[in-house]
């Protein structure tokens, strides 16, 4: 009896620990527990100290309401110019109702991220392989939207979607590579070919500026000297009308005449000296042993124009 | 050894591991122990002492229960702030298609329903419910 007692007493203490144990439950911040009464859904334990009764409460569920990134496994997509593409993502979700999470599918992780992939191969095979790179946004929103349109009854919200990584296949990258090399060529060819226009242009400006101010240069000596010329032309004409003058004043002195005619005799004489001396043709007069005959006519010529220049003399 | 200071052990044992684990239900285990060394003193054999550690462990937690630290699971979790941290926020809404709309919050875009009794209009709402993925809100 005594041993039968101390059984039954030490029943009820561990019955009485395990009735403690299920009964408090302290649920921590941003967790969410899910109790079911008898089998059914009864309530959604909140963070902090929760009692439940016990052999009829059960803590079914319990969910993490904080934000979970969650990697999507990386898969090939068909861009819609028939290129293979190798895309890897990142989900970023959060339990928004524990209950719905608990009831609405029987694995919600494993629901979002296959249709992420799914809703991700159609944006894809929609695009061409150079707006995939460009259009991640659009990319993102669309597999946001589609998983939000099905997620009404997961009790999950998916916040975002990145696109890791967009690795086309190697060929590809190559001949992506090499556009980029033939176009960063084209601009250095183009930018060669503008600097030496540019060139060419500037030597072409400086050729004419220069040849403009040499020309002008030339003009202005030109005309320089056609007034120096005409400055002397001047003062030699003027210095023999002087001389002229000066001259016929002297001849009208008292033996000018005679001084004219002993001039002109030995210029003539000279003349001719001079011309035996430098020709191998002798020019001679018709009668040149009539030297005084010719005196005579060049002292002819002096007389005749004698009366004229006293004609002319009060004029000047 | 006394048994007394058997129960005694224990409940310090339990005292200190309560501490570490941040639970309660050790300190009610520690009460009941607590107990057990109150009837090991008065000459109480060993089921009595057994006995009175479990009753009072019990007892322990009801009233813990009774107290107003001890709340019971309510159904309307879908409106508790304490495990919604989004019930309270605002949203602007610019405008609404039969009491639905689209909104964009915390960087993505939600669905978002009109609560019974409140104006379509746009302008900032107060999310007072959050069902599934939808918001519903209220001016």
């Amino acid at each position: 009896m005594d041993i039968t007692f101390g059984s039954v007493t030490l029943v009820i203490l561990i019955v009485a620990l395990v009735f403690v144990f299920k009964t408090i439950n302290v649920v921590p911040q941003q967790h969410a527990w899910v109790v079911e009464r008898l089998g059914k859904y009864h309530a959604t334990l909140g963070p902090g100290l929760n009692i439940v009764v016990p052999f009829i409460d059960r803590i079914a569920y319990k969910h993490i309401l904080k934000e979970i990134p969650l990697d999507v496994p990386s898969q090939v997509c068909i861009t819609k110019d028939n290129t293979q593409l190798q895309v890897d993502g990142i989900l970023y979700f959060q339990v928004t109702d524990a209950m719905r999470a608990s009831y609405g599918s029987s694995n919600y992780v494993a629901a979002i991220t296959q249709l992420a992939q799914t809703t991700l191969r159609s944006v894809i095979g929609r695009m061409e392989l150079d707006k995939t790179f460009e259009e991640r946004d659009h990319i993102n929103t669309a597999v946001v939207n589609a998983i939000d349109e099905s997620a009404a009854n997961w009790g999950v919200k998916v916040l975002r979607y990145e696109i890791k990584d967009l690795t086309p296949p190697a060929d590809i990258l190559h001949a992506m590579q090499a556009q980029i090399t033939a176009e960063r060529g084209k601009r250095a060819l183009i930018a060669a070919s503008e600097g030496r226009k540019q060139e060419q242009i500037n030597i072409a400006t400086g050729e004419r500026e220069a040849s403009i101010a040499r020309s002008e240069g030339e003009m202005q000596a030109a005309i320089n000297r056609a007034q120096g010329e005409a400055a002397a032309i001047t003062a030699i004409a003027e210095a023999t009308a002087g001389a002229l003058r000066q001259v016929g004043a002297a001849i009208e002195q008292p033996g000018g005449v005679e001084a004219v005619n002993l001039r002109v005799a030995e210029q003539y004489v000279d003349a001719f000296g001079r011309l035996a001396k430098t020709n191998n043709t002798l020019i001679v007069p018709a009668n040149l042993g009539d030297m005084s005959s010719l005196i005579a006519t060049a002292m002819q010529v002096v007389k005749t124009q004698q009366p004229e220049r006293t004609l002319v003399r009060p004029n000047t | 050894m006394a048994d007394w200071i058997m129960w005694l052990v224990a409940a310090g044992v339990l005292v200190a591991l309560e501490l570490f684990s941040g639970t309660f239900y050790l300190l009610m285990v520690a009460i009941g122990a607590l107990a057990g060394a109150l009837m090991a003193f008065l000459r109480v054999d060993l089921p009595g002492q057994m006995l009175a550690a479990a009753i009072v462990g019990i007892v322990a937690t009801v009233l813990l229960r009774r107290s107003r630290y001890g709340k019971t699971a309510g159904a309307d979790a879908q409106r508790d702030p304490n495990i919604n941290l989004d019930i309270g926020q605002t949203v602007q809404v610019t405008h609404w298609v039969d009491g639905a709309a689209r909104v964009m919050y915390r960087g993505a875009l939600w669905d978002v329903e009109l609560a019974p009794g409140a104006e379509a209009r746009g302008g900032m709402f107060t999310i007072r419910e959050v069902r599934g993925s939808t918001l519903i809100v209220a001016g």
